[in-house]
């Protein structure tokens, strides 16, 4: 019964996705981002990360204000519309070894096109340091789930209102394209219980997840 | 690219999404119809099982009955075909105490083989009669398997040992795993008969605490499954004794979040709860120790 499950997290489990962009598009620039990836579990007897899939576009608004929205595909596939709209604001630019600074608000929406529906903000922080010689960077975030329902299924009072994503990526940097990898520690402050889903992490604490980016940046 | 070319690709693009849209359904997947059989074959069965019985447990064949029910949920307008097999004599059903086991997801009847023949014998040789049935879609049953369908099979077997002369306050729910959802439906909402004791071996609260647990946040389980099982409401209506037992190291219906929750919205005359040191899901009867699980049911059922 616990494989098939596995279809379960296809859609909802920790449906995130990396950063999408963690550093702001130049005013008037365009990218489509494609990512794949998602938590760590256990799966016939071996580990493997979740092959969630979501696609984002983005358009610099300003020099340090990017607008983008994310279709998570992968849940699309199941009925499940899934997007999120949010705003990438650079607070400050990176200065000799004290990293840039790129605040990400934005909201999660989820519907099953019927009666259901789901919506939670999300909080990113990102300090980025650039290479020397090349555009390449490297990247610290912290991602912050806010659940907004005091209660849980049954009407069991919500025991989570707080979670939290420490990240870590590299975001090689071409002319047209852009790859990015990105490991999080997904929910470091909930237990992991056991449950329909097998997750892998540290110790007995969230998850650990690991993702793939690829992205086209767009003539202005 | 013209600009009305560009506008009709990316409208392309986005209608293939919305095809595409609702193109997997999760629930089909979510019953283990898995293995197929020919025949059941009880004691020669030597594929997987939870836990094996020593010669003890043996029923003899004349005591063994299979059959087949025809079952019919509402609003269908054929019945299907189901298999259940009576662990006791048939001609005492009225005068004897039955266990209805309901089994959980996995398979078919020869998985839970041994499991019947343990309660079969809880107390004293054959001291129960047991009947336990595959669901449409397990085991030789026919059809595809469905909540509603689960439930009218159920019921199936509760209209045959009613036939039999069986009384309500002989007639003992049991529920395994995904059996829990038919044990605790029948026993809340009867359709026929109406259980005197409700007993629950590693219960689920409901598919939306399994979509929760898994995803933390707290997402509508409509989003998986449109399943409507609840444990955890179903339970409320039920006023006859209640034993539940869950493994605390049970690693697929957890016990804090599923057992919990059905054992503490019980509200009816009386219950017990067994939380089972170390047992995971399957094997809370041989974590006990036979002889100890056995004793519980017995006493739960005897009312000791």
């Amino acid at each position: 019964m616990k494989s098939a499950f596995l279809f379960l997290i296809l859609v909802t489990v920790f449906s995130c996705a990396p950063s999408h962009f963690v550093k702001p598009l130049q005013k008037g620039e365009k990218a489509l981002n494609a990512a794949v990836g998602g938590p760590l579990i256990g799966f016939a007897n071996t580990v493997i990360p979740v092959p969630l899939s979501s696609l984002t576009a983005g358009y610099g608004i300003k020099e340090d204000l990017t607008g983008f929205a994310t279709i998570h595909t992968t849940s699309l596939l199941f009925g499940l519309g899934h997007l999120e709209l949010g705003l990438v604001k650079e607070v400050f630019p990176q200065k000799e070894w004290r990293p840039a600074l790129c605040l990400t608000p934005q909201v999660d929406i989820v519907t099953d096109f019927q009666h259901a529906f789901k919506c939670w903000p999300v909080l990113e922080l990102n300090a980025r340091w650039k290479d020397r010689k090349k555009e390449s960077f490297f990247y610290l975030g912290l991602s912050n789930w806010f659940e907004l329902s005091s209660t849980r299924a049954g009407e069991e009072p919500q025991q989570h209102f707080w979670i939290f994503n420490p990240h870590i990526g590299r975001t090689f940097v071409r002319q047209k394209w852009d790859y990015t990898i990105e490991a999080k520690w997904l929910a470091p402050n909930i237990e992991r219980l056991p449950n329909v889903v097998d997750y892998k992490g540290p110790g007995h604490m969230g998850a650990f997840g690991i993702y793939f980016g690829i992205t086209r940046k767009l003539q202005k | 690219m013209t600009l009305s070319k560009k506008i009709a690709a990316r409208c392309l693009v986005l209608c293939s999404l919305f095809f595409l849209s609702g193109c997997l359904k999760l629930d089909q997947n979510l019953f283990n119809t898995s293995e197929k059989i020919t025949a059941y074959k009880y004691d020669d069965y030597t594929g997987t099982r939870d836990f094996a019985l020593d010669g003890s447990y043996t029923i003899p064949s004349s005591l063994v009955h299979t059959f087949t029910l025809n079952s019919k949920a509402p609003g269908e307008v054929e019945s299907t075909l189901i298999y259940a097999t009576y662990i006791g004599d048939i001609n005492r059903i009225s005068t004897d105490t039955v266990i209805l086991y309901c089994h959980g997801n996995k398979w078919h009847m020869d998985f839970y083989w041994e499991r019947a023949k343990l309660l079969a014998n809880t107390g004293w040789k054959n001291r129960f009669g047991v009947l336990f049935f595959d669901y449409r879609g397990y085991g030789l049953s026919q059809g595809t398997p469905s909540e509603e369908g689960m439930y009218a099979d159920g019921s199936a077997c509760l209209e045959w040992l009613q036939s039999k002369g069986l009384s309500n306050k002989r007639l003992i729910m049991y529920g395994f795993s995904m059996g829990t959802a038919v044990a605790t439906q029948l026993t809340a909402n009867p359709r026929n008969m109406v259980p005197s004791k409700l007993m629950l071996e590693a219960p689920f609260a409901s598919a939306e605490v399994m979509v929760q647990d898994a995803a933390i946040l707290a997402l509508p389980g409509t989003f998986v499954t449109k399943l409507k099982i609840n444990n955890g409401e179903e339970i409320k209506k039920v006023q006859q004794p209640f034993l539940w037992m869950h493994g605390t190291q049970d690693n697929f219906l957890n016990i804090k979040t599923h057992g919990e929750v059905v054992f503490r919205n019980h509200n009816g005359i009386s219950k017990t709860a067994r939380r089972v040191e170390g047992a995971d899901h399957g094997n809370v009867p041989n974590t006990l120790g036979f002889s100890v699980y056995s004793g519980i049911i017995l006493n739960f059922i005897t009312g000791k």
